[in-house]
């Protein structure tokens, strides 16, 4: 037998290379953004932040709202008991496995102003009186867009998460209730949401915080348009680092959003743990 | 208890619902992919083409480096799914099973790191891949996408791996194999469905990742699929029409379609066992 | 086939945890012993340090003259057969048989023939070619087993190995084990917490309790001359009466107390109570407050004053019998001490 010493050296070792690589390309990055961060004193007067700042904020409480209920309703719905259920799972799944930046594109051709579906099914149900609807054009319009793409892409998601949420609350709670004279409502309101809370939190924190530091979707379908009203702050990385070249304020902006984002989980962490006192 | 014919209707309307509106928009780039040209740009549009075609399946692959890009997607994909669960099964088991002081602390830590989006990541990372000359070469892709899936696929194989019965471990012991022995012949045939699960978890986040990809590779010849065609659109986009693009678009997400449809389960076990990532 | 000595074992776990506190007994070849105690006793982790499982803080095991204390368990020439089996789920039930043979590269021709032996001790025959989870709980225990002997190690370790069985079936199967091992006369060492598996396959029941051995001898000698309080608790069903001798005195009963009454408890097994529906000579009435029949047998709880004892009975007890006269066998009387527990002759 090895000695306790060299045993446990071996032990680790076996994790070296992932921490190595994670260290490398999770860690080192974090510090170095500390590192060649500057243009702090420019910050309180860059309206370009305020601004993507707010557009990443309500584009983040749009989408995890919506992707909440959506994907609750979808949750309920795909654990019934039914025929074909693996299929109908396969076709959840099918907008969370696409391609974000390749299906922003397919977005971008629903939306188009001229020949795009979209307005074309409003007109028809009536809804509009044009078909020709400029979507990405305008700042509320191309927002509502970049929302729905979203929720298109993720509710799936949102529902598998909460669906093994639901799985775990007993079918005798339910019965129970049942016998106690709860109706489905009630049922809901009384057993599915108190019991699901834990879940519900761990998705939002974690919806939120990839909603937050979302590129790809906005940049291919709106690129931030329109006058930049959908501008989103890893957009403004993106632009400042890359078009303006300026790598020292996209670090100091880097570590605006860690701090946002470190803020945002703190705040659903503590909201959740309250609840659960 | 039998649901009545209301509540049955109901839930099948549901789930009709469901399924059309995740299907709708890669079906209406099916659908547009397979129009001439001319149609595309119909006004009001049609619904179903006229005369389906698939000229512009051809097309896209003589106007563009379509199929390199194909190619660079699948050895950055491939490669990262590689490597990842090598590394990945590596480090669970060390984490599962072996004595680590500290261990708990190290998964903690890996955890909260991957919480954290990759776009905070991308000016620095740049710059240490442009250190280390890895841009417009697929390495500069496969490490970091690596090391971006690692906390997940260990997390999972961890999970799968602490409830292989220690048992069985000790019983191997008794028989006379080593600590790789055991790894290798007992654990790795045992779990090799959720390594498998992760494996493909891990490819479709390769495929599809984008942010990396565009930063790191400048080369068009180097590029991957997502990239290759996102920049289709912007400023060429009148230059490139969009029968062409939905067939770019329609042949990019077919690999990950058919996955999807040969493992829905497997993606699900491991997306809700994983639970955390997106 | 060897003698398997434990010397002086202490472990423990974490800074405070005594698991072991100087464990020594022996086994001697082709004997099967025993470790019976309460969970939480110490007898797995006991049994996986010798197994080198886990090491000791200190003490030393030798198998056959061999001292293997520092040794990997695949150097020991043991075989261990798990609670819950531990068989390979991937691979087939002759894979699982063989693969400690393979391992240690025994040619093909061999690994073959012992497993069939194996196997038809065993009656696995049929079943070589599946997979254990095709297999029922009770075959999974067989498969087990014929791994473990196919090996023909100098000692078979085997860890609660009835515990996952239906009580139907681990009764069947203690029977097969017994005669299997008096078959193959090998060393064997058996942790249970079942008194019955102990007293019934053993030659020699080691009984622990937090840490410490509390007795080693045949299970006559356990059963019937109890060290202490704790085993003549933890074996019997229901367990033995013991009473402080005051309160036995008190009761009107006059057995010869060896020393002060007052240091002294008197212990004795239910079913020894002489006891009676009719008065007889010097016994004493008592009142009949509980009684459970099982079919076979009677258990009463009987009251006399404060005085409570349980009796054993073979057979039937009136259902209007509500008085019963004891007397105390006085040949069968255990005597301990009230202050250290131990017995005292």
């Amino acid at each position: 037998m090895k000695d306790e010493g060299t045993q446990v050296w071996i032990n680790w070792s076996f994790a070296v290379p992932a921490l190595v690589l994670m260290g490398l390309v999770n860690v080192i990055p974090i510090g170095q953004a500390f590192y060649f961060a500057d243009g702090f004193s420019a910050l309180p007067l860059d309206t370009r932040l305020v601004s993507s700042l707010k557009n990443t904020f309500v584009f983040t409480l749009a989408t995890v709202l919506i992707e909440l209920v959506l994907g609750l309703a979808m949750a309920m719905v795909l654990l019934k008991p039914l025929p074909g259920r693996g299929w109908v799972r396969a076709a959840v799944l099918i907008p969370w496995a696409l391609p974000t930046a390749i299906m922003a594109m397919a977005w971008q051709w629903i939306f188009n102003a001229e020949y795009g579906v979209m307005g074309d099914l409003l007109y028809k149900i009536g809804l509009v009186s044009s078909p020709q609807i400029a979507w990405l054009a305008k700042p509320g319009l191309a927002m509502a867009a970049c929302v729905l793409a979203d929720v298109w892409k993720t509710t799936p998601f949102m529902a598998l998460l909460l669906m093994s949420g639901l799985a775990n609350i007993p079918d005798e709670l339910y019965e129970a209730a049942e016998i106690d004279g709860a109706g489905p409502f009630r049922q809901f309101c009384f057993i599915t949401l108190p019991l699901l809370k834990p879940t519900i939190a761990l998705a939002v924190i974690f919806r939120a915080i990839q909603s937050f530091g979302v590129f790809d979707l906005v940049w291919v379908l709106t690129g931030g348009g329109p006058g930049g009203k959908t501008q989103m702050i890893a957009l403004y990385v993106y632009d400042t680092v890359y078009r303006y070249l300026d790598i020292g304020y996209g670090c100091t902006l880097t570590l605006v959003m860690a701090g946002c984002l470190a803020l945002m989980s703190g705040v659903v962490l503590l909201v959740a743990g309250r609840e659960e006192a | 208890m039998r649901p009545s014919p209301w509540a049955r209707l109901f839930l099948g309307c549901s789930v009709a619902v469901i399924v059309v509106w995740s299907l709708a928009p890669f079906l209406w780039q099916v659908i547009t992919s397979l129009k001439p040209p001319a149609e595309v740009v119909s006004v009001p549009p049609t619904y179903w083409p006229s005369s389906p075609t698939i000229a512009s399946y051809f097309k896209i692959f003589e106007n563009r480096p379509f199929g390199t890009y194909i190619v660079n997607s699948f050895i950055v994909a491939l490669g990262t799914t590689v490597m990842c669960t090598g590394v990945g099964t590596l480090a669970a088991y060390a984490f599962a099973r072996l004595s680590l002081p500290g261990g708990k602390w190290a998964i903690r830590a890996i955890l909260l790191v991957a919480l954290f989006p990759p776009t905070i990541l991308i000016v620095p990372l740049y710059k240490l891949i442009k250190a280390i000359g890895l841009l417009n070469n697929p390495f500069g892709l496969i490490l970091p996408y690596t090391a971006l899936n690692l906390p997940f696929t260990i997390w999972v194989l961890m999970t799968f791996f602490k409830q292989i019965p220690k048992d069985i471990e000790e019983a191997a012991a008794v028989d006379g194999l080593s600590r790789w022995g055991t790894l290798l012949k007992i654990i790795l045939p045992l779990s090799a469905p959720a390594v498998a699960t992760t494996g493909i978890l891990v490819f479709i986040f390769s495929w599809n990742e984008f942010l990396l990809a565009l930063t790191f590779i400048s080369r068009d010849a180097a590029r991957t699929v997502p990239v290759g065609i996102a920049l289709l659109s912007g400023v060429t986009i009148y230059e490139v029409p969009w029968d062409q693009i939905s067939a770019a678009v329609v042949l990019t997400t077919v690999p990950v379609v058919l996955m999807v449809l040969a493992f829905q389960r497997r993606i699900i076990e491991g997306l809700t066992a994983g639970a955390v990532k997106g | 086939m060897a003698k398997v000595t434990v010397k002086d074992i202490r472990k423990t776990f974490g800074e405070t945890t005594k698991v072991l506190e100087g464990i020594s007994f022996e086994a001697n070849d082709g004997e099967f012993v025993s470790l019976l105690g309460p969970s939480g006793c110490g007898k797995t982790t006991l049994l996986r340090i010798i197994a080198g499982l886990e090491y000791a803080d200190s003490g030393e095991i030798h198998i056959g003259d061999k001292e293997v204390s520092k040794t990997p368990p695949k150097d020991r020439d043991i075989a261990m057969v798990f609670q819950n089996y531990a068989l390979y789920p991937h691979l087939l039930v002759s894979e699982n048989i063989g693969m400690g043979l393979k391992l240690r590269k025994y040619p093909e021709a061999e690994i073959k023939t012992r497993t069939d032996d194996a196997a038809r001790m065993l009656d696995l025959q049929p079943l070589l070619d599946r997979k254990p989870a095709a297999l029922s709980g009770g075959q999974r225990q067989r498969v087990a087993l014929a791994r473990a002997l196919v090996r023909r190690p100098k000692v078979t370790l085997l860890d609660e190995p009835l515990s996952n069985l239906d009580a139907v079936l681990r009764e069947r199967t203690r029977g097969e084990l017994k005669l299997l091992f008096r078959k193959i006369n090998g060393t064997a060492i058996y942790v249970t917490h079942d008194q019955v598996e102990a007293m019934t396959l053993s030659d020699k029941i080691v009984v622990l309790n937090k840490g410490r051995i509390q007795q080693v001898g045949t299970p006559h000698e356990i059963y019937h001359e109890p060290q202490n309080t704790f085993v003549a608790k933890f074996l019997g069903a229901p367990p033995m009466n013991i009473i402080p001798a005051p309160q036995i005195l008190e009761a009107g009963f006059s057995p010869e107390v060896p020393g002060e009454a007052k240091d002294r408890l008197l212990g004795v097994r239910p079913e020894d109570l002489n006891i009676s529906v009719d008065s007889s000579d010097g016994a004493i009435a008592f009142d009949v407050t509980l009684r459970e029949a099982t079919g076979a047998q009677t258990v009463l709880t009987i009251k006399a004053g404060a005085l409570e004892l349980r009796a054993n009975l073979s057979g039937d007890w009136p259902i209007n019998g509500l008085k019963a006269f004891v007397s105390l066998p006085a040949d069968k009387l255990c005597w301990f001490d009230a202050s250290t527990k131990e017995a005292c002759s």
